[in-house]
């Protein structure tokens, strides 16, 4: 089972680590902030008709059976709609349900109609099964049939002249000349008839689809488009605006209708664009090349042209314009701009998701200010306490919503508790969540936390320091009416913050505070952490470049089929760390002996130590910038600082293991090997740095050992051997 | 030089000789893959046909591949046929996904065979003698597939009907398959899964040489399908093949900045549809994708088509052009198609 999940989440890995490379939070921005307007699925509810018709009973397996090309025999059918229109005795119902039938079951499905020379294999077999069916291919005659079907489905229902089911009998004609390609008939059809559906007809979306789909296929993509915007068909508007979510189209579609349904949706998608070009144009090219000159233009020419039209008074949408302009001129920088047009858009005229998304783009634009004013914070305040009802009535609508704010947040400690609220939202709705409140970088088989030191919050407390964190914990709850109101909805347990910030000053190399902290977290506490089985199987004291420890990997692991408990913790490693480190550190400045340990054990407490625990909660696969604080002293190199002590030894064997040592530590910090790609070669070479602490290491050693007989540890290692075969 | 030509004409009797033993290919003509999911030429087309006195048609009619949450193969993408094929010798030719071997095929050979037939019969394409099954084997289904060939031969052969195959060139180096003469697709020499691609992947002489010797000793008659076709592929920014696509508009300097002959580089993140039909996929473009432009070059085939006919001169027999397409005919001048489909 664990396999599979490790499997599962390998899987994810791709699509997870895309925030590690993106700049801000992605390129859907726009997308999220019309959720409920552009997430609904196109999907025609006939249910409700049907229980109407013939009782609450009526299932949606009683629906699609409708849908079904198995022929239904009308007089003996037990789908209770079929059963109700015999028991009404409903001849306009009944005649429609024929018609239905015949339309549905006028290929495949109906065995009769299949060839001859399908029966010759049939025959063979004990029954006709779905595999022939998928073989079939119509003969003349079939086709004759489905023609003939098809003409009395459209004739018959055409000549309905009855009012009860109109719709129904309208959509059955279109379907019928949809299906054998008569597309303008059908658009004539369609503007002659459309007056007999009733406005609440739950046909009328799919009749509107299949007039659209027609005048797509007749020439008229901008109606269809309309029409599709309309009733939110969103496949099929996707398709028609793929490629042209463009300045030129945006303005084309505006120009022939202010007021066109097609303009959000093109809009979205084309201001996503800005925003994706915007965030990642220096990642290819300098900041002031002539290409990302003109991605700035370009927003430039936009945001002019959007505040002209929206106070033009020529659309009824200017809230959309001028809330677009401010959004673009936030990602250009431009932040004074910006509020001052998302506070005009709030009063402007628009639909409730337009109106919407204006409130949501304000409450971005005042989160992203660096130092967040009082008047500021009352209106965040009030925001993010509109966007929370949202989430309470809508999660799947608006949960990314609050995410982008957390992200949009510039105050660090704002931030955090803005992510602490996302990640209590989460905490509420884990069936959908569970992913979402997992960071994709923290991905690791050496993963074994849990949410609290995975989720978003968790996140976001990584960015403060120790000094920050205590204050956050200390204060925060105090601090204005918004951090007051935030406080009690994100978690803030004492062992939890004791345990955090203790770990922030030892990863921080502050041994003393973290200590004041630390001797506060009960040892039960800790058994609840995921890297409790490595707590208790792993001694820091061990060198790391002599012997390496996989004790923990068989507890829990996803590689691991069978669960074992994790022993009780008896003592609190970092506590004891921090105790030898703080008796260590003044003797070790000049004491070679001294020196080795401090780096033996300031290295098993970097990123690629065995006990990488001591400073952080989980340790990423794929990378090394995954520690609990800003300020985290990289332990690695320092280790090799003090290795350089070391090796001033006079004793030999100290001074091999503390050479031998630096040249492991230079494999992992400052390598050797030096891959760069020969463009006219294309093919990939190795450059040796010999300035590298890793090469100047193994030289160091090889000196070393020349003329003695080095140690089994150096012998035993394939690397030196090679240095010493080609370099010396 | 008396020496020389006496070792030609001994060369010729050889291969004359060599070609009896393999079989012959059935009346040769100037040819061509069809393989579009319609029917339905357009004067480009028609006037391709013509200009160049193309006789038979390999004409793509669906594809096999693995049913959905079945342990059965299955059509799709059956080809609709709009307009008459009076005229033309069509053959019917089915493109089946290798996976399908992994798979219950034991009524695959007389349903494939009497759904092609029955297409014929709807359609009016009349005088059928022969069905083409493209497939890219390899030696783990080799035994399978031999196996369905077989099966399908004998039914095929109990209606008076001829069986080919395609053969790629990576299974010249394997035995032939059991059919009546093969196709070599003189065509997709290189994989395209990664950059940098260090030659043509649609053709170059230098990938397809290492392939060329096997020719000699292959136990089958062959003729040759040579390419005209071009696309785009696109790369993500890590190199990797993610889609390929036939519209985009590299020109456009708002999308793609050019940065070698055959190379481009998004600058835009968006959404392209992959063909110009309505309800075709849509592919996503990132910005830093990479998008390589490739297209036959008659060089190389020229080249490999000499090669080829160096070592098999009865290959020469019969060309056939993959594909029939206007979206291709202007990929190689008439001059050029000419010198391919001469013998």
């Amino acid at each position: 089972m664990k396999r599979f999940y490790l499997i599962s989440l390998l899987l994810l890995l791709p699509a997870m680590a895309m925030p590690c490379f993106d700049i801000g939070y992605g390129n859907k921005y726009w997308t999220y902030f019309n959720m409920k307007e552009f997430g609904e699925p196109f999907t025609p509810d006939f249910l409700k008709f049907w229980q109407g018709y013939a009782g609450a009973d009526v299932s949606e397996g009683d629906v699609e059976e409708l849908s079904s090309p198995a022929p239904i025999d009308p007089n003996t059918s037990q789908n209770p709609i079929y059963v109700a229109a015999r028991k009404k005795n409903d001849a306009e119902m009944l005649e429609y349900l024929r018609l239905n039938n015949l339309y549905r079951q006028r290929r495949k499905g109906d065995y009769d109609l299949c060839s001859n020379l399908y029966r010759e294999v049939a025959e063979q077999d004990e029954y006709f099964n779905e595999e022939y069916v998928s073989w079939y291919y119509p003969t003349k005659a079939d086709l004759d049939n489905e023609k003939a079907n098809i003409a009395e489905v459209i004739s018959k229902a055409k000549s309905y002249t009855g009012t009860k089911y109109a719709d129904r009998y309208i959509l059955l004609a279109m379907r019928g000349m949809f299906q054998t390609a008569q597309f303008d008939e059908l658009c004539s059809y369609y503007s002659q008839n459309i007056s007999r559906v009733p406005a609440t007809s739950d046909c009328l979306y799919s009749i509107d689809d299949l007039y659209a789909g027609a005048l797509l296929r007749t020439g008229r993509a901008d109606d269809a488009m309309e029409i599709y915007a309309k009733i939110c068909d969103n496949t099929s508007l996707s398709w028609c605006i793929a490629g042209k979510a463009d300045y030129k189209t945006l303005m084309q579609v505006y120009d022939k209708n202010h007021n066109s349904r097609t303009i959000p949706w093109i809009m979205v998608q084309y201001i996503d664009r800005i925003q994706y070009n915007l965030t990642r144009s220096t990642y290819y090219s300098k900041e002031d090349s002539l290409h990302n000159l003109a991605i700035k233009r370009e927003a430039k020419n936009f945001i002019d042209k959007a505040n002209q039209i929206a106070d033009s008074k020529e659309t009824d949408s200017p809230a959309l314009w001028k809330s677009a302009a401010a959004y673009c001129n936030y990602l250009s920088g431009n932040l004074a701009l910006a509020r001052r047009q998302i506070d005009a858009a709030m009063s402007m005229d628009g639909n409730t998701s337009v109106k919407e998304n204006a409130r949501m783009t304000r409450l971005i634009i005042y989160c992203s200010e660096p130092k967040i004013t009082s008047q500021d914070a009352d209106l965040i305040l009030k925001d993010l306490k509109w966007l929370k009802f949202k989430v309470k009535g809508d999660v799947v609508s608006y949960i990314q919503n609050l995410e982008a704010v957390a992200d949009a947040v510039k105050d660090k400690a704002l931030s955090a508790a803005v992510a602490g609220l996302y990640s209590t939202a989460c905490e509420e709705d884990t069936e959908n969540y569970a992913i979402d409140n997992g960071l994709g970088w923290a991905i690791s088989i050496d993963n074994g936390g849990t949410a609290n030191y995975t989720s978003k919050y968790f996140g976001a407390l990584t960015t403060l320091t120790a000094a920050e964190t205590e204050d956050f914990y200390n204060n925060f709850g105090t601090k204005n009416e918004l951090s007051k109101w935030l406080w009690p909805q994100i978690k803030h347990d004492a062992d939890y913050f004791n345990d955090l910030i203790g770990t922030k000053y030892l990863a921080e190399g502050n041994y003393t505070a973290a200590t004041k902290f630390l001797e506060k977290v009960p040892l039960k506490f800790l058994d609840t952490q995921g890297i409790a089985k490595y707590m208790v199987s792993r001694s820091y004291t061990t060198e790391r470049w002599i012997t390496k420890q996989n004790g923990g990997n068989d507890y829990n692991n996803w590689l691991v089929d069978e669960e074992h408990d994790v022993p009780p913790l008896t003592k609190n490693p970092k506590l004891d760390f921090c105790k030898e480190m703080q008796s260590l550190a003044f003797a070790a400045k000049n004491d070679p002996q001294k020196a080795y340990q401090f780096a033996t054990r300031l290295f098993q407490a970097s990123h690629f130590g065995d006990c990488w625990y001591l400073a952080k909660y989980f340790r990423s696969s794929s990378t090394s910038d995954d520690g609990v604080t800003p300020d985290r002293q990289d332990f690695a190199s320092k280790a090799a600082e003090y290795l350089d002590i070391a090796a001033e030894s006079n004793d030999p064997a100290i001074k091999e293991k503390a050479l031998f040592a630096a040249a492991y530590i230079g494999q992992c910090i400052d390598e050797m090997d030096n891959y760069v790609y020969n463009s006219e070669a294309r093919k990939y070479e190795n450059h040796i740095k010999r300035n590298s602490l890793q090469f100047q290491s193994l030289n160091t050693l090889a000196d070393f050992e020349r003329g003695r007989a080095p140690s089994k540890f150096v012998t035993d290692c394939e690397l030196y051997d090679y240095f010493v075969d080609q370099f010396k | 030089m008396k020496h020389a030509l006496t070792a030609i004409l001994a060369v010729m009797l050889l291969a004359a000789a060599s070609c009896a033993q393999r079989g012959e290919l059935p009346a040769p003509a100037n040819a061509v893959y069809w393989w579009k999911t319609v029917w339905s030429p357009d004067s480009a087309e028609y006037g391709f046909i013509a200009r160049h006195k193309i006789e038979k048609i390999y004409m793509r009619f669906f594809d096999v591949v693995p049913a959905t949450n079945s342990t059965t193969p299955q059509p799709v993408a059956t080809i609709k046929i709009n307009a008459p094929t009076a005229n033309l010798k069509i053959i019917p030719t089915v493109f089946i996904t290798e996976s399908c071997m992994n798979l219950n095929i034991d009524k695959m050979p007389k349903m494939l065979a009497y759904r092609v037939l029955q297409m014929c019969e709807t359609n009016d394409i009349v005088d059928v003698d022969e069905i083409q099954i493209d497939c890219d084997w390899t030696s783990s289904s080799q035994q399978k597939y031999f196996d369905f060939l077989s099966r399908l031969r004998e039914i095929l052969h109990g209606k008076g009907i001829r069986l080919s195959a395609t053969i790629r060139m990576h299974q010249l180096r394997m035995a032939p398959p059991p059919v009546d003469y093969g196709t070599l697709m003189v065509y997709n020499t290189a994989s395209l899964t990664q950059l940098p691609l260090r030659t043509n992947p649609i053709l170059s002489y230098s990938d397809a040489l290492p392939y060329i010797k096997n020719i000699k000793n292959y136990d089958l008659a062959l003729c040759a399908a040579y390419p005209d076709f071009s696309y785009n592929l696109l790369y993500s920014d890590n190199l990797a093949l993610r889609a390929i696509l036939y519209n985009e508009d590299t020109a456009d300097s708002s999308k793609y900045r050019r940065i070698s002959d055959n190379e481009y580089i998004s600058i835009a993140n968006r959404l392209t549809p992959n063909s110009p039909e309505p309800g075709s996929g849509i592919t996503q473009i990132n910005y830093g994708d990479h998008l390589m432009i490739y297209k036959a070059d008659f060089e190389q085939i020229e080249k490999t088509k000499a090669a080829i006919e160096g070592i098999r001169p009865d290959i020469a027999a019969q060309t056939i052009i993959y594909d029939l397409n206007s979206r291709n005919i202007n990929n190689l001048t008439n001059e050029q198609y000419e010198k391919i489909l001469s013998h």
